[in-house]
């Protein structure tokens, strides 16, 4: 047997045994985690058609307005009820090069939610808009700058469960001169489980 | 230490299959390369329509949120399961942030890059980011550790999960999407309960066409409410412009928020007073401002919009009194003079003829 060979393959296997320990730990997960599978159903949501509009260039402020469409699925059987609001981050310019320059970026307080109309049941329980009950627009929303949450559904106890959309309309204010590129903002979509 | 497992999902370039099994050293680093590549490559980037399907659920404590009651200096044991219930591996980012109270009442939770204060550093939980494969979850331990010296009262956090890479939007302008979820740790501390509120100054915007009314309030008290808000604005003369009743979300313990009224139409320039009352009956207070001053400046021009989702506040406002134009009062002077000219015209020519004697021709 040659010795030599064993030894590096032996070497060998160890160090690549250790590289993968030390690979697969490598996030700063807890000491104690344990994976398992999962049987019941989540939450979840997703926000569609969110491109505006293209504008051409112009010298005053002018308004882009648009409707995007929130989905929103219960499969918890949980009959929790839940909540949903929508938040924007700023929208971040680059030009055709792809160069930020944040001179031109638009901040959040110029996007808002205008409208929260009814919303449409895909799937399960049917939507009411009879207060306390639900799926229904909520009932403490207000057309407003989306540099704040808004709360635009909601389901109480007992309700909303099921697959629903709501559409949204929005409208984003266009500062004076913007300059031709791209405007990217970020939307954050947050289901709440509190009291 | 337990080992995060990855699903079946996870592949393996088809030629590091062969390279591992091979007893070549040059192999075996080829494929150990190729095996590191993989699992340190990000996840691939979601795009517009992908959904997030993520889930945070408490362990052993009922609800779909911790609810706890602990003595200042006492630490408990928890545990919560994250979970992705999507069709494809996610990276999925989990941290603990600070709790707010949005517009009108209900949960806000702060965002993955803002700072941790407050009732937030009383939980263990570092932010991560997690690669959890589809259809599979993982059990996360982590303490909450009352401070000796906490009061009595309600206190509030929350655990957030939520997709770590942003789904891409498409186009010139566009937006990328979080997706997340986000749990209550609450915590309350026995002792005296001592609701309070207040109420601050008013604002006004124009949002699609319409106006709408802000006021700042703060729950100064230990104990979240759900007060019942009446709001009424006056003109400059008194007279009351619009009223509403808004039932507020739950309002959390020390915080400030606002309370916004949409009206049904665009108010007039000038200066106005509200009203205010906040009042939780099942909590024992109130709080009332008789006149909050608001001024409304000249409107530019509103942007179009579609109309506001819930029933906005009525205005009832004369737009026409008091406010005619200088140029509408000339034009109708100018027409009154006319008209006036004209009949009385009218009038002297039928005397004259009257008066004028008959010539008999012959």
């Amino acid at each position: 047997m040659d010795t030599t060979s064993v030894l590096r393959r032996f070497v060998l296997g160890l160090g690549t045994s250790a590289m993968l320990i030390a690979t697969l730990a490598g996030p700063a997960v807890a000491a104690d985690t344990v994976t398992q599978g999962i049987t019941t159903g989540v939450l979840s949501a997703s926000v569609a058609n969110l491109t505006l509009p293209s504008v051409p260039y112009q010298n005053l402020a002018h308004d882009v307005t648009s409707t995007m469409t929130l989905t929103v699925d219960d499969s918890t059987n949980s009959n929790a009820g839940w909540g949903v609001t929508i938040q924007a981050a700023g929208f971040v310019y680059t030009d055709g090069a792809g160069t930020p320059n944040a001179t031109y970026d638009i901040p959040a307080a110029d996007f808002a939610v205008t409208s929260a109309a009814d919303p449409l049941t895909l799937a399960g329980h049917l939507a009411s808009n009879v207060a306390a009950t639900g799926p229904e627009v909520a009932t403490t929303f207000v057309a407003g700058s989306l540099s704040s949450p808004r709360r635009t559904l909601e389901a109480t106890a007992g309700y909303g469960q099921g697959t629903y959309t709501q559409a949204l309309g929005v409208s984003l204010t266009i500062p004076a001169m913007s300059q031709v590129g791209t405007y990217v903002g970020l939307l954050t979509v947050t289901f709440v489980a509190a009291p | 230490m337990d080992l995060v497992r990855f699903g079946r999902n996870v592949t393996r370039p088809p030629d590091a299959n062969r390279q591992m099994t091979s007893s070549s050293p040059r192999g075996a680093v080829i494929a150990l390369v190729g095996l590191l590549g993989v699992l340190l490559s990000p996840s691939v980037a979601l795009a517009e329509g992908d959904v997030v399907k993520l889930a945070l659920t408490p362990i052993g404590s009922p609800g779909l949120y911790f609810d706890l009651t602990m003595r200042p200096g006492e630490t408990q044991s928890l545990a919560v399961r994250l979970s992705n219930a999507g069709t494809a591996a996610i990276a999925a980012r989990t941290y603990a942030a600070d709790v707010y109270t949005i517009i009108n009442g209900g949960f806000g939770g702060l965002l993955r890059d803002d700072a941790r204060t407050g009732t937030t550093k009383w939980l263990d939980y570092p932010t991560v980011v997690l690669q959890l494969p589809a259809g599979q979850g993982i059990q996360r331990k982590f303490t909450v550790a009352v401070p000796t010296d906490a009061g009595p009262g309600e206190y509030i956090t929350s655990l957030v999960l939520e997709n770590d890479e942003p789904i891409s939007g498409d186009g010139s302008v566009s937006l990328d999407q979080i997706v997340r979820t986000a749990i209550a740790v609450v915590v309350t501390v026995p002792g005296k309960r001592s609701p309070g509120l207040a109420i601050g100054v008013a604002t006004h915007e124009v949002v699609a066409g319409r106006s709408v009314v802000s006021i700042a309030v703060e729950n100064t008290g230990n104990v979240r409410l759900k007060p019942v808000v009446t709001f009424a604005l006056l003109d400059a003369t008194g007279a009351q412009v619009s009223q509403a009743s808004v039932q507020m979300d739950t309002f959390y313990a020390h915080t400030k928020t606002f309370v916004e009224v949409s009206l049904a139409a665009l108010l007039l320039p000038g200066a106005y007073a509200v009203r205010l009352s906040l009042d939780d009956l099942a909590q024992g207070v109130r709080a009332d401002s008789a006149a909050i001053s608001l001024i409304v400046d000249a409107n530019a021009e509103a942007p179009t919009g579609g109309a506001v989702g819930t029933s906005p506040a009525g205005v009832r406002q004369d737009r026409g009194e008091g406010q005619v134009s200088l140029a509408g009062l000339g034009l109708a002077l100018v027409v009154g003079l006319v008209l006036g000219g004209a009949l009385a015209g009218l009038m002297i020519l039928v005397v004259w003829r009257h008066s004028r004697p008959r010539t008999r021709r012959t």
